[in-house]
């Protein structure tokens, strides 16, 4: 009697025993993980911060507008090219003088300027800064537009 | 035990009776039993519920390790600078430096030998010495590249160590060297903000957030170095201003300095001309002269000065620089820019009067700039009544770029002065500000400042579509007490849309030199007008302005339209 209750203790002692060094070690292992990620973290932070500045430095205006200059077709925005919702005109209106440009993709060069001509005058009243005849502020002959691609 | 002995006591025989000594020391036996079994229960129930308290009932959040780095909370000492859209002014990078404890080199000649090869600047013989003496704490080199960090960690010597540091670096440099300005190695604040609010920015973990806005800045400096180049001028300075909360978007002065090596820049270069330079501003100052006359009622858009003469006072001759020798009304004042008429307006107001109108303009004293860099303004003392006709026309006081265009834009949006400022103004507060006329006059000026772009000596800074308005200002300078042959400062002070002001532009050109295009003229009308000009044009779509049709009879323009019938 007495020995089986020593020998039960005895195996609860043992087993006790192996579950508290198990748990220190798992527990240790897992500090050693904590340093480890938040030396990382620290890492990482520090390499945002560079990057922040790189990215700053890389975005000087400057630079950009150098490899604007190079790389893209864009200008700076005139203000003639700027309008509002209500210089819009009707959209019956605009279908209407739109449509002989639609009709006839093959039309001549004539045609479809006399049609964005007519699109300006609607729009805005005579622009001082772009005088008939050079490049037209409007967005229906501009190259990239659809109506110039059709 | 104590349950064994009650047990023995239990089993002795009811009627047995212990007298005398035995029983009194056998009642003692059982009291103290009894009291020490009490005191472990208490004990155990105390260490049982704190058991429960700490396994169960506690938060679960463990105490911090000392071992653990800390991966939260702030690991630069100084914090960033940004301008108004976020973009990174001013940081804080971490470096290496190299020092030496000399108690643990080995062989110290070996060691500065190596080293001087290694890292470019360092003195060889100099090194040896330092590292012969006594101390365990020599600096080799500051702020090491990670490529020399690496080339150092390669030759393995004993005793050398790196110390972590932190470097401010300035990713817009010359861009934003006055504004910003610099620091010392020990990340001390030198000059502008760094300077300024130095301790703000130690204890901040939150970046500092400027009023500037780069890409204005960047405009501004680009317009203003074109300016210089055409005109071979000696400087520049330009400022853009919020008129309605005083923030200041863009201030530039030319020549500049790269911040990241202050040390390199000749001093001349780091002089902010916007702030710490003061000129005498010239015609520019007659937008305050016939504010002042307008709000003081001594003279209304409809009434005029004979500007057929020159005014004689004592030795001085005061004329006009284009004479239209006849009757001129107050906008043809302004228009024409005349002296004469200008002088006569002020001394109708009179001498207190004046004093009293430009103090309140804040023309008289310094700004109130987050800045280190700013300049009192150089005002007539007496004030006599000679200084009252100078003063009326820009002569005889001297002012900051800043201080004219902090004034211009309390003229312009009603009448209110903004203190000009550098920091960004909080969205959900109203900015501080000061009435300093009737917005009636402000609205007058505003008319008259647009027909001068329109009609008058500004036209080169108008811009189809959003209503400029200003003034030129071209003054003889000023050196040590006696004007300079031949050296001028020409100016133009404005604000757009002048329907309702939303921004004020100063450009300010430091000794320009006339050239075939402008047919030799260096006047603020043919330099800097186009200057500001060119920038309204180009930062309207970066700040949001519409463009509107000015060709259509709107207020502003019938009532320039009336002024300028007379």
């Amino acid at each position: 009697m007495i020995r089986l209750s020593t020998l039960l203790w005895f195996g609860l002692a043992l087993v006790t025993g192996f579950g508290l060094f198990h748990l220190k070690y798992e527990v240790q292992a897992l500090e050693d993980e904590l340093v480890r990620l938040n030396r990382s973290i620290l890492a990482e932070h520090e390499a945002i911060h560079v990057l922040k500045a790189e990215w700053s430095y890389v975005n000087q205006p400057q630079r950009l507008q150098a490899l604007a200059n190079r790389h893209l077709d864009l200008r700076p925005m005139r203000p003639e090219q700027l309008g509002s919702v209500a210089d819009i005109p009707p959209r019956s209106m605009s279908e209407e003088s739109a449509a002989p440009t639609r009709k006839a993709p093959a039309a001549g060069k004539n045609e479809r300027s006399a049609a964005t001509e007519t699109l300006q005058i609607v729009r805005r009243p005579p622009l001082p800064m772009a005088p008939a005849g050079q490049a037209q502020p409007s967005f229906a002959s501009h190259p990239h537009s659809s109506e110039g691609r059709r | 035990m104590a349950t064994k002995f009650t047990q023995v006591l239990r089993a002795l025989p009811a009627k047995l009776m212990i007298e005398g000594t035995g029983k009194r020391s056998l009642e003692t036996a059982h009291q103290r039993v009894v009291i020490a079994g009490v005191l472990f229960a208490v004990c155990f129930l105390v260490v049982g519920m704190r058991a429960v308290e700490v396994t169960m009932l506690r938060e679960p959040h463990e105490p911090k390790l000392s071992t653990a780095p800390k991966s939260d909370g702030r690991e630069f000492a100084r914090a960033d600078i940004v301008d108004r859209n976020d973009v990174l002014l001013a940081t804080s990078l971490v470096t290496a430096s190299l020092y030496a404890n000399p108690r643990l080199l080995l062989d110290p000649g070996d060691a500065a030998a190596k080293l001087t090869r290694t890292l470019p600047g360092l003195n060889e013989s100099e090194l040896r010495q330092r590292f012969q003496s006594e101390r365990s704490f020599v600096w080799i080199k500051r702020n090491l590249t990670p490529r020399q960090q690496y080339l150092v960690n390669r030759l393995g010597i004993p005793g050398v160590f790196f110390q972590r540091e932190e470097r401010r670096v300035y990713p817009h440099g010359t861009l934003t060297g006055h504004i910003v300005g610099f620091t010392d190695i020990d990340n001390r604040g030198l000059a502008g903000v760094e300077q300024s609010l130095d301790e703000t920015l130690r204890g901040a973990s939150e970046p500092l957030r400027l009023s500037i806005d780069i890409r204005l800045q960047h405009a501004l400096r680009e317009e203003l170095a074109r300016t210089v180049e055409e005109f071979h001028a000696e400087g520049a300075a330009g400022v853009v201003l919020d008129v309605r909360t005083g923030e200041t978007l863009a201030m530039v002065s030319l020549p500049d300095f790269d911040a990241n090596n202050p040390a390199l820049a000749p001093p001349e270069t780091r002089f902010n001309r916007a702030t710490l330079g003061t000129y005498e501003p010239g015609s520019t100052f007659k937008i305050f002269t016939a504010a002042m006359a307008l709000d003081y009622g001594t003279a209304t858009l409809r009434d005029g000065y004979d500007a057929t003469r020159p005014i004689q006072v004592s030795r001085f001759v005061i004329s006009d620089y284009k004479p239209q020798r006849r009757w001129l009304s107050i906008p043809e004042i302004i228009q024409y820019s005349s002296n004469i008429g200008a002088v006569k307006m002020a001394v109708d107001v009179g001498t207190t009067r004046q004093r009293q109108f430009l103090g309140r303009l804040g023309l008289l004293k310094a700004p109130a700039i987050e800045l280190p860099e700013v300049a009192a303004p150089l005002a007539p003392q007496p004030w006599r009544e000679i200084n009252t006709m100078t003063v009326a026309f820009g002569h005889g006081i001297s002012i900051s770029p800043l201080q004219l265009v902090q004034a211009t834009a309390a003229v312009v949006n009603g009448g209110i002065l903004r203190p000009v400022t550098i920091l960004r103004r909080p969205d959900d507060e109203p900015p501080p500000g000061e009435r300093v006329m009737a917005p009636r006059t402000s609205d007058q000026v505003r008319q008259l400042m647009r027909l001068v772009v329109e009609k008058g000596t500004g036209k080169a800074a108008n811009v189809p579509g959003f209503l400029v308005g200003g003034k030129t200002g071209t003054a003889e300078k000023n050196q040590h007490g006696a004007y300079k042959k031949n050296a001028i400062i020409s100016s133009f002070v404005g604000a757009f849309p002048m329907n309702d002001p939303r921004y004020a532009v100063l450009v300010m050109v430091d000794e320009p030199k006339g050239n075939k295009t402008t047919f030799g003229y260096a006047t603020g009308g043919w330099t800097a007008a186009p200057a500001v000009g060119r920038m309204v044009s180009r930062i309207s779509s970066i700040l949001g302005v519409e463009p509107i049709d000015d060709s259509l009879p709107t207020p502003v323009n019938q009532l320039v339209l009336s002024a300028a019938k007379r």
